[in-house]
């Protein structure tokens, strides 16, 4: 008799090593400060490998605090909640180590560093990322026909890669910019933070197909956005809505799309319904 | 041009009557100099014990070394002349050469400062160079000067008289490394720069740990001249340069551009005046400065355009990086227009490292450390962007990481 529960306990601990196996992501009930002020009110989320989730969310939400704190910008106070990542505590460890890993962040506002190319930035960042992962490190020659191939991808030429990164780019050359470190890095869990925002149609396009090309059964995305637009071309398995740094819906691509035509608000007297956690 | 001797005598009196400036002048507030003046120094020759130093020369260029106020390749002058179709002579010999009898102190006049008047009164020797009309060299001229060490702290006073004829172009590359204890070198350098020319000219100063560098430099251009001068100073105890740039010409123009890496508690000062005094000039200025430790950088810089100057365009920038809190910068950047027709800029940054910008290098899985070392290197690279000889560029590169890798060693 005695046997009994210990076994359901160690079904159930097996149960829930699989699950973080297959799980690229586990965020657990996340909350985070800054300044003293808290943004983010417990967020539950789970990523599996090759899925592609949507946070969408008013302004304000918490949505850029979120992919900050996951990538490990310094300035926000995590006071409660964990997050696994390919089973490892994620908060534990350094930004770089993070990219290392293979998590990489989109930024929403790439920022310019005058007197760096791109260059010289992207091949400093492969390969601090291939010395991590012990792989040998690459010269300037085999770095310049892995560029090359990449830069086509997201549709820009040659020269662009002489230029001081983000120095003077156009906030379509920035979010491109980005997308071509994505796919250079090759990481395995990428955050884009309203990539979309700024793009044209044309722009848009380029960026979803390298987006899309990118895609495969062993690579994750969480794309934050405000419009339904880039999620035509990008087919997501899910949809989440913050509000006030919690997510209080989930669902398929229907809700971008009830989104779009109803906007927030009834999503707001829905959630004000609930009970409070 | 009254003869040395008399000039000398004139500036021997002007220092006694007027003594070294003190941080109660305008023009010295921020500079103390009594580290320089409060100490005793030997004016006497040294001839080299030891080979020079390899660390500033240049892959393919004509050099010549100066050492202390000597020469040890004299013979060399001749050899150059006859290949580049240029003259140098030394100074102290050709008190009768109808060129510096035109221009003796004319460009930097004698008395502009005390030090102006410490060179004229004492100065050991001097070059004069000039490039005949439309010789254009394809090598730089390089003058290097090391101090040598010795047992007493030396003094050396020496001039530069550098004329460039008409439809001429030159590079011009004046190195100082400082090496001798407490050591103190003075430089007048006077150029002029006759119509259609264009000089390339680069100072250099690597201080050594003690050593104090004072620079006076006037630069006189005629009509459609242009000159690129490039500054880069890093280290020394005291390090001073003094800049005049005349647009006397139309059309002439010039770029300056400075680069300071301060260290340890080192000052390094550069003060400027850019004078309009011709119409439809260009004068674009930028200095930056990377300081640690306990360093102090100077900028102060004087554009004037006079009233006859019209369509002058002018610009004028000084950005300094403080990587510690100890660190301290004087900006002083300033504008005097005269004329109603110009296009005038000026600003001045001074800030720390960009956070957000070391965070993006990390997203990126760069480390810590080597964000910021890549973000100083960036910013400092880019003064160096418009130097077209890559041989001078790679000193300079090389001089960058040099300070970087140090200033990492020391942990600041």
């Amino acid at each position: 008799m005695g046997d009994y529960p210990s076994s359901t306990l160690l079904m159930c601990k097996q149960s829930i090593r699989k699950q973080n196996q297959e799980s690229m992501i586990i965020i657990n009930n996340l909350h985070a400060k800054i300044d003293g002020k808290s943004i983010l009110n417990g967020i539950n989320l789970t990523v599996k490998p090759g899925e592609l989730h949507v946070i969408m969310g008013p302004n304000g939400a918490g949505k850029s605090t979120f992919a900050n704190v996951l990538s490990g910008k310094p300035g926000y106070e995590i006071t409660e909640g964990s997050v696994q990542y390919l089973g490892k505590d994620l908060l534990a460890m350094s930004p770089e180590v993070r990219a290392c890993e293979g998590l990489f962040l989109s930024f929403q506002y790439p920022i310019a560093i005058p007197g760096v190319n791109n260059m010289y930035f992207l091949k400093a960042a492969m390969n601090a990322i291939r010395k991590y992962r012990g792989d040998s490190e690459l010269d300037a020659m085999d770095f310049l026909k892995v560029i090359r191939e990449k830069l086509k991808e997201v549709n820009l030429d040659d020269s662009f890669i002489k230029r001081p990164v983000n120095e003077g780019f156009s906030g379509g050359e920035k979010k491109r910019n980005e997308i071509l470190q994505m796919i250079v890095l090759q990481p395995t869990l990428s955050i884009l933070d309203e990539t979309d925002s700024g793009l044209d149609i044309d722009a848009l396009r380029t960026v979803a197909e390298g987006i899309n090309n990118f895609r495969n059964s062993d690579r994750s995305f969480i794309l934050i956005t405000h419009y339904q637009r880039m999620l035509d071309y990008l087919k997501p398995d899910f949809i989440h809505i913050l509000l006030d740094g919690k997510i209080v819906k989930s669902g398929d691509k229907s809700l971008a799309l009830d989104l779009e035509e109803r906007g927030y608000s009834w999503v707001k007297d829905q959630s004000s319904q609930l009970p409070k956690a | 041009m009254a003869s040395f001797n008399a000039s000398r005598q004139q500036s021997r009196e002007f220092l006694l009557d007027n003594g070294f400036p003190t941080n109660k002048d305008e023009g010295w507030r921020f500079t103390n100099i009594q580290p320089i003046v409060n100490q005793e120094y030997d004016y006497g020759f040294h001839p080299p014990s030891n080979p020079f130093k390899k660390n500033l020369l240049l892959s393919d260029a004509y050099q010549i070394n100066i050492n202390s106020g000597g020469y040890n390749n004299l013979d060399q002058f001749s050899e150059f002349t006859l290949t580049s179709g240029c003259t140098i002579e030394r100074l102290v010999s050709s008190e009768n050469n109808s060129t510096v009898k035109a221009l003796f102190s004319t460009i930097v006049p004698a008395h502009q400062n005390a030090f102006t008047a410490l060179n004229t009164a004492l100065f050991q020797d001097g070059l004069i160079f000039i490039v005949p009309d439309n010789i254009r060299l394809d090598k730089p001229v390089h003058f290097h000067l090391e101090n040598e060490i010795a047992n007493h702290p030396t003094n050396i006073n020496f001039r530069f008289l550098i004329i460039l004829g008409k439809n001429s172009k030159c590079t011009i590359v004046l190195s100082n490394e400082g090496v001798g204890e407490s050591s103190f070198s003075n430089f007048v350098t006077e150029i002029k720069l006759s119509d259609n020319s264009q000089l390339d000219y680069h100072v250099i100063q690597f201080g050594g740990e003690n050593d104090h560098q004072i620079t006076n430099t006037g630069i006189s251009l005629e009509d459609n001249a242009r000159v690129h001068a490039q500054y880069f100073s890093t280290g020394g105890k005291t390090i001073r340069n003094d800049l005049t740039v005349n647009l006397s010409g139309q059309g002439a123009e010039c770029d300056i551009r400075g680069l300071i890496l301060g260290k340890n508690n080192g000052l390094i000062d550069n003060h400027s005046l850019i004078n309009h005094i011709a119409p439809n000039c260009t004068s674009n200025e930028i200095f930056k400065g990377v300081l640690t430790d306990t360093s102090h950088g100077v900028f102060d810089g004087l554009v004037t355009v006079f009233p006859n100057a019209q369509l002058t365009s002018a610009n004028q920038k000084n950005q300094t990086l403080l990587l510690s809190k100890d660190a301290t910068t004087n900006s002083n950047p300033r504008l005097q227009i005269n004329a109603d027709n110009v296009k005038c800029s000026h600003g001045s940054t001074t800030g720390e490292l960009d956070m957000d910008a070391v965070f993006y290098l990390q997203s990126r899985g760069i480390s810590e450390e080597m964000a910021k070392f890549m973000l100083i290197q960036g910013f400092a690279l880019e003064i160096l962007d418009s130097i077209s000889n890559e041989s001078v560029k790679k000193i300079l590169q090389q001089a960058i990481e040099k300070y970087l890798i140090d200033i990492k060693r020391t942990g600041s």
